[in-house]
């Protein structure tokens, strides 16, 4: 879609355990998709390593290691019916908050995420406005306001290279 | 189809504080010859004509009074509720009755007594129970707000709204500038005063009345009935025109829509006359009325 896009074509899919392989989620998929949410953001850091000697009066540098954060909000929102499509907020809060002391398990709380911010259709089925890739939720955070609506908000690092980026 | 005029609305408005303020009676702060006592505080937050509950914890009670002010007391209660004339300097004069203490008529003013020992601590709240007219009142508008809260997500075409939002109001009243008072109704200099009470705060209850049984006889009364506290008082003084104020209020709680009697009526099945005890108390409020639907 050429043109400018707007929050109204975002979206967040999740994956509990994470993916294996570069998913595709349609763009009418509900199994995986977060209900209610409010935004979603990435940032990806490239650490730079100074190579910077006494004998130069410029900078240099090498890459180093890359490294991605995101954060996301979902409203506090319950499904009619369990068996309703689309995930509510509890799937963001489980892989972090436990009552089990074992805690967080690599295995199974990792998750799987594909951000969207269009629906820009590429080879079928892929979508080029997808970002994918697995991560484990760093933060979980309940904010309950007097005359707000309640909300959930999660950080999450990335785990590994990215297995979809936005494609031109 | 009818339409209504506003010139039958009315405001009544009840003298209140949601807080209190403490404060102490010295031996040498009573005046046994004007009947008049001080405390500090008291000139930066009562006005005369407020209603004052009194209350101590000492053991000695409100000692700067004499029993028989209390007819079938034995020993001297630790509360009072008198209306207050309060004086430039904060000096205050205790009276049975509001119209008492509006004209300060002395006939009737609490007798003081001097006590000894220490000062008697106490607690000052403007106990208002009984609302009155306000005079001079040209106009009101009163808002009630409803937060409404974006549900909106991604992937919404259109703007989604939560509909239960809090529920806020607010107001302005127009009124001349008027300084007389006859004991019947309230003045519009008091508006001007309420926001200058310093410790317990600018509140008032107040009865916005749309429509007047009285005047549109197939019709009930309907009015609004909420607490409010003043949060801007205006006054405009040009040559040319009558001094005129304006008064904005926010409320402070519940916001009720009311259709019926107001409160403060009561209907009696038969003719005979009702006769009320008000010692110490003046108002309606003090009686237990069966509602009926």
């Amino acid at each position: 879609m050429a043109g400018f896009y707007t929050g109204r074509t975002g979206a967040l899919f999740l994956q509990t355990g994470g993916f294996t392989a570069a998913p595709n989620p349609a763009a009418d998929n509900t199994d995986l998709k977060i209900l209610k949410l409010r935004d979603w953001s990435l940032e990806t850091t490239l650490e730079l390593l100074e190579t910077t000697t006494i004998d130069t009066a410029v900078k240099s540098y090498t890459a180093g290691s890359v490294s991605a954060t995101g954060s996301a909000t979902v409203l506090y929102y319950r499904k009619a019916s369990t068996t309703d499509p689309g995930l509510q907020f509890t799937s963001l809060l489980n892989p972090i908050m436990k009552t089990a002391s074992t805690g967080v398990i690599d295995t199974t709380d990792k998750v799987g995420i594909v951000l969207r911010a269009g629906t820009q259709g590429g080879t079928a089925p892929d979508i080029k406005d997808d970002i994918a890739f697995n991560a484990f939720i760093t933060n979980a955070s309940i904010q309950v306001s007097t005359g707000e609506l309640t909300s959930v908000g999660i950080q999450f690092t990335v785990d590994g290279a990215f297995f979809e980026i936005v494609d031109a | 189809m009818s339409y209504y005029l506003g010139h039958y609305g009315k405001i009544k408005l009840r003298r209140k504080s949601a807080l209190s303020f403490a404060s102490s009676v010295s031996p040498a702060d009573v005046n046994l010859i004007l009947n008049r006592f001080g405390f500090d505080d008291s000139i930066e937050n009562l006005l005369t004509g407020d209603q004052l509950r009194i209350q101590t914890t000492d053991s000695r009670g409100i000692d700067f009074l004499p029993l028989a002010t209390w007819p079938t007391a034995t020993t001297t209660p630790n509360e009072i509720v008198a209306y207050a004339n309060v004086n430039a300097i904060g000096g205050v004069r205790l009276f049975e009755q509001f119209s008492q203490a509006i004209n300060n008529d002395r006939a009737y003013e609490y007798e003081l007594e001097a006590f000894t020992g220490a000062s008697l601590p106490i607690t000052v709240e403007v106990f208002g129970s009984v609302e009155r007219l306000l005079g001079d009142v040209t106009g009101f508008t009163f808002n009630t707000d409803r937060d409404a809260l974006d549900t909106t997500t991604m992937s919404d075409r259109f703007k989604k709204m939560y509909a239960a939002g809090l529920i806020s109001g607010s107001g302005t009243i127009d009124c001349f500038f008027n300084t007389e008072n006859s004991g019947l109704i309230e003045n519009s200099l008091l508006m001007l005063q309420l926001i200058n009470r310093t410790d317990i705060g600018s509140e008032f209850s107040c009865f916005l009345q749309l429509t007047d049984n009285a005047i549109y006889t197939k019709n009930q009364d309907v009015y609004y009935e909420f607490d409010a506290m003043v949060t801007r008082t205006g006054i405009e003084v040009r040559p040319d025109q009558a001094i005129n104020c304006a008064i904005d209020f926010v409320t402070t709680g519940q916001i009720r829509l009311l259709i019926g009697e107001p409160s403060g009526y009561i209907l009696k099945e038969d003719t005979d006359r009702l006769r009320m005890e008000a010692q110490n108390f003046e108002g309606l409020d003090f009686l237990l009325t069966e509602v009926t639907d």
